[in-house]
């Protein structure tokens, strides 16, 4: 259905604490698991127009940005109330807009995640997708920071297929947050599904829940 | 009376060593004889201090090139490999098991330790070895690109013979009756991890190693060593593989030893190192360090300025000698008029 309306988005958000900073010499890193970005309209990262997926039955989600180089953190928490799943438009009030609109698309990531549980009772993210301005669907892609030799990930498809998909080193000079990026190729996946994320292949994965949203 | 004799003597002595200076100077002060000797000697000046200046920015500006060697020893708990051409050598393995995928021809019926196979790795592929557990050496094969670009690797033992074209995994283990391996690497390598904050698997480690940078002396083209004992543990060290030079080596490990020997070369091309949490750094030499260890660039650059030296006071001695030729003329000019 597209990104709500302004107006109607700011209804449904209330930015509950919004905490960031930005190190010009010194790179310190924030901690993202695992980030679902989906390319949008905004080819530099653009923190007053961030989307995101959510859903009903969430009330609430944390967001973990990193910039690649580890100069800029932010962590946030979003009290959100939609009616029905979708994609939200929300402002982060960052005071550095221009120092952020350098940084590429994939250059900072959004770790979007609301804390779950499994059936056993252990802790599980549910992941939301997120992309900078309205998300385009041209691409959907994992980011992740690694230090297997064959990050991968697998999940079952919409017809309960098990899928694999790999990830690649990102080839920039300086990765400290994240070094991984995992295209997924799903493109019309919807829903939430469980996916494992592993560091290589005779090596126990994580598993997350993950959303998936194709329009 | 003595003393007059004395003086008489000297005196003479004297007057005859003036009547040489004089007769000498009056030679070249001649004007058509001081200025092309001073052009002469100030040219020869010039060039001397040409040959100090190239000298000079020999040792600034000389990079690294085709003619320099790498020579580098390191222990490393991780090594990766990536070979780079279709002729890359063969490794022997002894002992080891396919851990995955399940279905490919490296497998022993009984699921035992298959006792000897050969095997190459192509071009499309990367291999890791680690050392994960003591004497076990486990090494990792995956595609180098996303995309499938054909086979990773062909696999050869008395029983069998196949191409594998999918990631796998070998575990090799070292015995008290096999205590080395020895596996023969051309291509791009390098040892270490590039320290990132993941948290999802434990990171290995280089621990320690040094590098010998063999460059060609200034001229002479004979060999220098530059020996820097840089690497340390955490270090990330890349000798890559670039269309006309290429790493070679031998990683070797012994049974109860901790992590890799690796013994690599390089003539060539770049090796970078970068520190934990650091920008990656080529390796150099600094001009300083040039100048130092170059002793044929050291003597040229000394003898080429003492010359300057030697030429400069030579065109200076002339020069005054013009100078003071003219100011006598003048001088037996003026005395000439007087007399007159």
């Amino acid at each position: 259905m597209g990104s709500l309306a302004a107006d109607e988005s700011r209804l449904q958000y209330e930015l509950k604490h919004f905490d960031e900073s930005y190190v010009q010499n010194v790179s310190v890193s924030g901690s993202i698991l695992v980030s679902f970005m989906i390319s949008g309209d905004s080819k530099t990262a653009s923190p007053d127009a961030l989307s995101i997926f959510t859903v009903p039955e969430v009330k609430s989600v944390n967001l973990q940005l990193t910039s690649i180089d580890g100069r800029y953190t932010a962590e946030a928490q979003l009290a959100i109330e939609v009616e029905k799943a979708g994609w939200v438009e929300i402002a982060l009030p960052s005071k550095y807009q221009d120092v952020l609109k350098r940084y590429k698309e994939n250059e900072i990531v959004v770790f979007a995640f609301a804390n779950g549980k499994d059936k056993r009772g252990r802790f599980v993210p549910i992941v939301f997708p997120t992309s900078w301005g309205e998300p385009t669907f041209e691409k959907q892609f994992f980011v992740l920071n690694s230090n297997g030799f064959a990050p991968n990930f697998i999940y079952n498809d919409d017809s309960d297929e098990t899928k694999q998909g790999f990830c690649l080193k990102m080839s920039k000079k300086v990765t400290r947050a994240f070094n991984y990026t995992c295209d997924f190729f799903d493109q019309k996946s919807s829903g939430k599904k469980v996916v494992t994320f592993s560091p290589s292949h005779d090596e126990s994965g994580k598993r997350y829940e993950v959303w998936f949203s194709n329009e | 009376m003595m003393n007059r004799a004395k003086d008489m003597r000297s005196g003479s002595a004297m007057s005859k060593d003036f009547e040489l200076s004089t007769k000498f100077v009056d030679y070249i002060s001649a004007s058509r004889r001081t200025k092309p000797l001073a052009i002469i000697l100030g040219s020869l000046a010039i060039f001397a201090m040409i040959i100090f200046l190239v000298g000079l920015s020999y040792s600034a500006f000389k990079k690294l090139d085709h003619e320099t060697e790498y020579s580098i020893q390191v222990q490393s708990d991780i090594v990766t490999y990536a070979p780079n051409s279709q002729g890359a050598p063969k490794l022997l393995l002894r002992n080891f098991k396919l851990i995955t995928p399940m279905e490919t021809c490296i497998e022993d019926e009984s699921g035992s330790l298959i006792d000897e196979g050969e095997i190459k790795f192509l071009p499309a592929s990367i291999v890791q070895f680690t050392i994960k557990k003591k004497n076990e050496i486990t090494i990792q094969v995956k595609e180098k690109h996303s995309v499938s670009a054909g086979k990773l690797a062909d696999f050869q033992s008395d029983y069998y013979q196949c191409s594998l074209n999918q990631s796998f995994i070998i575990r090799l283990f070292l015995t008290d009756t096999d205590t080395r391996v020895l596996f023969n690497l051309v291509g791009s390598i390098s040892a270490g991890t590039k320290l990132s904050y993941a948290t999802d698997s434990y990171a290995y480690l280089l621990q320690d190693g040094n590098m010998q940078i063999i460059d060609r002396s200034f001229w002479a083209q004979t060999p220098l060593t530059f020996s820097q004992d840089n690497l340390k543990k955490g270090d990330f060290l890349e000798m890559p593989s670039e269309e006309d030079f290429t790493t070679m080596g031998i990683l070797s490990a012994s049974f109860n030893k901790d992590g890799f020997e690796g013994i690599f070369f390089k003539k060539g091309g770049v090796v970078t190192v970068t520190k934990p949490f650091s920008e990656p750094v080529e390796m150099n030499i600094s001009s300083l360090d040039r100048v130092l260890k170059d002793n044929v660039l050291a003597f040229f650059m000394s003898v080429s300025f003492l010359f300057f030296q030697i030429l400069a006071f030579l065109t200076t001695t002339v020069i005054r000698i013009h100078v003071l030729s003219s100011t006598s003329s003048l001088a037996k000019e003026l005395s000439r008029e007087l007399k007159e």
